[in-house]
C-alpha cells in the first residue's frame, strides 16, 4: 500500500539539479577536452593534411586527392604492405582464434595449479612489445634460437624463420600469438559465463564432448568470438611495432606492414601529406570491415535471451 | 579610489618586473642540440670548452636528443621556430635539412672569418657538407673515409695472405675464400652495428669502380641499369651469392660481426678505431689497410657527422665561432689522440701528433692515403628522395635485397629500379 502510493506521487525536481548537472560536467571536462584537442583535432587536421603536400617545415600546399590518387595508382608499396598486412590479418584471426580459445578452453579445467597456469599464460601481456620483440628475434634465430634447437633436436632441419620471404610473415603471426593473451583472458570469462545446465541438460540428451563444445559452448561463446573478431581485426591492421624491431619490413618486403610504411613515409621520408592520406585509406578500410563483422552479426553471434524477444 | 600604499606597491611591482626583464635580455646564452652518443660526447666536451673559454660570460644549453628521433624533432622545432643555435648533424641529413631550411649556409661566414682557412679541409670531404656542390651546411669532424679493418689473427691463422695497398678485389676474395673454409667465418661485415648492406659508401664505389654511375652526366637520366652500372652491381652481389664471403644478410654475429671476431674485414670509417681499442683484453691483432682496386681504380665512400649553425640561430656569427673550433687545429688533434677520428687538414697530415700514435692500428696513415679515394654520394634531384632516403634508396635497397637473397637477377632487379627511379624523376621534373 505504502509502496503503491509512493510510486503514485509525482517525482519532485531535484533542488540542487543544475548544480549536480555542472558538476558532473566539471568531471567529464578533463577527458572531453582531451578528446577534442588531443584525438579528433589531429584527425580533423590529418584529414586536410591528407588533400596537402606537407614536409612539416613549410606551409602545406593543397593538392586536392593527388596523395589519394598516387597511393592507389602508382605507389607499388602501398599494394604490396596492404597485401602483407590482409595476410597477416587473415593468418592471426584464424590461428589466433583458434589457439586462444584451445587455451581457454585448458584454463578452464578444474585441475590443480590453475592459477599458476592462468598467471603463466597472462605474463606476455606483462611484456613490453618491444620486448617482446627483441625476444622473439633470439628464440627465432636461424643459427642459435633455442626454437630450431629443439627442431634440430628432433632431428628436423632447421627453419630460417625471421631470414626468408617465405616464412617471416608466419613467424609474426607466431609471436603474435603468443602475445595475445588478453584474448585467451576474454575467452576464459565467456566459458566460466556459459550455464552449467546447458551442458547437463546436453549430456542427458547425449550429446558428446565434442557436439557439447559445437553445440553449447560456440553458440553461448559466439558474442566472446564477436568481440575477439573485432577488436582483433582493428589490431591486426595496426600491428607495427614486432615488424619494426624484428626484420624491419624485410625480408624483400615479405614482412612490411602498412602501418611500417606510414611511419616510413612520415618520419623517415617527412611526406606528412602522403602518410595522412595512407592514414585515412586505413581508417576507412577498418571501418569498412567492422562494419562488414557487424552486420554480419546477426547470421552467426547468439545472444542469451534473444529468442524470448 | 585607489589607496596610496597600493598604488606605490603598483609602481615599485612594475619597476622591479621591467628591471627583471632587461636584465634577462643582457644575459646571452647559446643553446647546442647533439645526440645522446658516447662516441660524440668527446667532441661536444671540446666544442663547449673552447666556446665557454672564449666567451665565459654566455650560458651554453646542451640539449640531448635521442639519435632516432633526431630528424622528427629538428624539423618539428625548425617549423616551430625553435631550433637550437647550433645542431649536430650527420652527412646523410645535409641535403635534406638545407632543402628544409633547417641549417644555415655557413659559407660567407666562413670565408669572412680570417681565423679559418676552408681551403685547408679535404674537398672531397667538404662535398658531404654541401649540397651539389654548392654551400656550408655542416662543418665535418673528421676525414671520415672509408677503409679497410682486417683481423690479423685470422688472416694468419687461416694462413691468407696480409691485405696490402696494391690488392684487388680479386685479391681480397681469394684471401677471404681461404679464410672461410679455414675457418669458416665470413670477411665482408655488415649489420650489426655497422650499416647495412645497401649503405651507398659501400655499394656505389662498386659502380663507380666498374666504370658505372647512377645518374648521367645530364642529372636527369638515370643509368643504375647501365652494362657498367650492372656489372659494379654484380660484383657486389657476388660477395654473398657467388663466393659467399659476406655475412649473410640473415647472420646474426651477436653483434657487430668484425668486433667480435666472426668477419675477417670490416670496411668503416676511423671512428671505429676506438670501439677496437676499447675492448680489453684485446681478442685479437688488428689493422688497417686502404681498399682494394676495382677494375677502374680504388674507389671508396665516406661518412662523417659535424656541426651546423641552425636558420634560427639568435647569433649566427655567435653559433659559428662555436661550430668552427671543430675544424681547428687543436680539435682535430684531440680527436685523433681519442681515436675518435682522422684530422680534416691538409696542414696536419704529416703531424708527428698523429702519424705517431701508438698502435694498433699500425698504418693509421692509410687512414689519410685512402682519402684521394673518397667518392661523394650521387645528387639526384627534385623530391625523389637520395642515396639515403626516400624511394631513390629505397629501390636501391630493395633490388640489392633482391639480388642478394636470390629472389631476382641483378639485371631484372636493377631494370625495374630503373624505370622506377626515372619515373619519379620526371615526374618530379614536371
Amino acid at each position: 500500500m505504502t509502496d503503491l502510493a509512493l510510486s503514485r506521487t509525482p517525482p519532485k525536481r531535484n533542488p540542487h539539479f543544475w548544480r549536480d548537472t555542472l558538476r558532473g560536467y566539471l568531471f567529464i571536462l578533463p577527458v572531453v577536452l582531451g578528446l577534442i584537442i588531443w584525438t579528433f583535432g589531429p584527425m580533423l587536421a590529418s584529414a586536410y593534411y591528407s588533400l596537402t603536400d606537407y614536409k612539416i617545415v613549410g606551409e602545406p600546399v593543397f593538392v586536392g586527392f593527388k596523395n589519394y590518387v598516387e597511393l592507389f595508382t602508382r605507389d607499388r608499396l602501398f599494394g604490396q604492405s596492404l597485401s602483407v598486412t590482409v595476410r597477416y590479418a587473415i593468418m592471426y584471426m584464424v590461428i589466433g582464434q583458434v589457439v586462444s580459445l584451445m587455451i581457454a578452453l585448458l584454463l578452464t579445467q578444474r585441475v590443480r595449479g590453475l592459477g599458476i597456469f592462468r598467471t603463466f599464460f597472462y605474463l606476455p601481456i606483462i611484456v613490453p612489445y618491444v620486448a617482446s620483440a627483441v625476444l622473439w628475434r633470439y628464440l627465432l634465430n636461424k643459427d642459435f634460437g633455442p626454437i630450431n634447437a629443439v627442431l634440430q633436436g628432433l632431428g628436423l632441419p632447421a627453419i630460417n624463420w625471421l631470414g626468408s620471404p617465405e616464412s617471416a610473415l608466419f613467424s609474426m603471426v607466431i609471436m603474435s600469438v603468443w602475445t595475445g593473451a588478453v584474448t585467451t583472458i576474454i575467452y576464459v570469462a565467456g566459458l566460466q559465463h556459459v550455464p552449467d545446465e546447458l551442458y547437463d541438460a546436453a549430456k542427458i540428451d547425449g550429446a558428446s564432448g565434442v557436439q557439447r563444445f559445437f553445440s553449447v559452448t560456440i553458440p553461448m561463446l559466439s558474442p566472446t568470438i564477436f568481440f575477439n573478431v573485432v577488436t582483433g581485426f582493428i589490431g591486426s591492421f595496426q600491428f607495427f611495432v614486432p615488424a619494426f624491431v624484428m626484420t624491419d619490413g624485410g625480408p624483400v618486403k615479405s614482412t612490411y606492414f602498412y602501418n611500417l610504411n606510414l611511419y616510413e613515409k612520415a618520419f623517415k621520408w617527412l611526406e606528412m601529406g602522403y602518410a595522412s592520406a595512407m592514414a585515412w585509406v586505413l581508417f576507412i578500410i577498418i571501418l569498412v570491415l567492422t562494419l562488414f563483422i557487424f552486420r554480419s552479426s546477426p547470421l552467426w553471434v547468439y545472444y542469451d535471451g534473444e529468442a524470448q524477444s | 579610489m585607489l589607496k596610496p600604499k597600493f598604488l606605490i606597491l603598483l609602481t615599485l611591482s612594475v619597476l622591479v618586473l621591467t628591471v627583471g626583464i632587461a636584465s634577462a635580455q643582457d644575459v646571452t646564452s647559446i643553446r647546442f642540440g647533439t645526440i645522446n652518443d658516447p662516441a660524440v660526447e668527446r667532441v661536444n666536451q671540446l666544442l663547449v670548452e673552447n666556446f665557454k673559454s672564449l666567451h665565459p660570460d654566455i650560458e651554453v644549453n646542451v640539449e640531448y636528443i635521442p639519435g632516432a628521433d633526431l630528424v622528427s624533432t629538428y624539423t618539428t622545432q625548425a617549423a616551430a621556430g625553435t631550433l637550437p643555435d647550433v645542431i649536430w648533424l650527420a652527412d646523410l641529413f645535409v641535403v635534406p635539412f638545407a632543402q628544409s631550411n633547417i641549417v644555415f649556409d655557413m659559407e660567407p661566414l666562413a670565408e669572412a672569418d680570417a681565423n679559418f682557412d676552408l681551403s685547408d679541409i679535404y674537398d672531397n670531404l667538404l662535398g658531404l657538407s654541401r649540397v651539389n656542390g654548392e654551400g656550408l651546411y655542416m662543418v665535418p669532424s673528421s676525414y671520415d673515409v672509408v677503409t679497410m679493418y682486417y683481423n690479423k689473427s685470422m688472416f694468419e691463422a687461416a694462413g691468407a695472405p696480409l691485405p696490402t695497398a696494391e690488392w684487388t678485389w680479386a685479391d681480397y676474395t681469394a684471401a677471404c675464400k681461404t679464410i672461410l673454409e679455414a675457418t669458416g667465418n665470413y670477411c665482408f661485415a655488415n649489420g650489426g652495428g655497422l650499416p647495412t648492406f645497401e649503405w651507398w659508401a659501400w655499394v656505389v664505389p662498386f659502380v663507380s669502380g666498374h666504370g658505372g654511375s647512377l645518374l648521367a652526366e645530364d642529372g636527369t637520366t638515370v643509368t643504375v641499369n647501365s652494362p657498367e652500372s650492372l656489372a659494379g652491381f654484380q660484383a657486389y652481389v657476388d660477395m654473398w651469392t657467388t663466393d659467399g664471403i659476406a655475412q649473410p644478410l640473415d647472420f646474426d654475429a651477436g653483434g657487430n660481426c668484425f668486433l667480435v671476431g666472426k668477419c675477417a674485414t670490416a670496411f668503416f670509417i676511423p671512428g671505429l678505431m676506438s670501439a677496437l681499442r676499447a675492448l680489453e683484453p684485446q681478442p685479437f691483432e688488428w689493422d688497417v689497410q686502404v681498399v682494394p682496386s676495382h677494375p677502374q681504380g680504388k674507389f671508396t665512400g665516406m661518412g662523417t657527422y659535424g656541426y651546423a649553425v641552425s636558420a634560427n640561430a639568435q647569433s649566427p656569427e655567435l653559433a659559428w665561432e662555436f661550430v668552427k673550433h671543430l675544424a681547428s687545429a687543436d680539435a682535430q688533434r684531440a680527436i685523433a689522440a681519442n681515436y675518435a677520428g682522422t684530422p680534416l687538414l691538409r696542414s696536419l697530415r704529416e703531424d708527428p701528433a698523429i702519424v705517431d700514435l701508438a698502435a694498433p692500428p699500425e698504418n693509421i696513415t692509410a687512414f689519410i692515403e685512402n682519402g684521394e679515394n673518397g667518392i661523394l654520394p650521387t645528387y639526384f634531384p627534385g623530391e625523389c628522395g637520395s642515396l639515403y632516403a626516400g624511394q631513390i634508396s629505397q629501390e636501391i635497397k630493395d633490388a640489392l635485397e633482391a639480388a642478394i637473397l636470390g629472389v631476382s637477377s641483378v639485371e631484372d632487379a636493377f631494370n625495374a629500379a630503373n624505370e622506377n627511379i626515372q619515373a619519379c624523376l620526371n615526374e618530379s621534373a614536371g
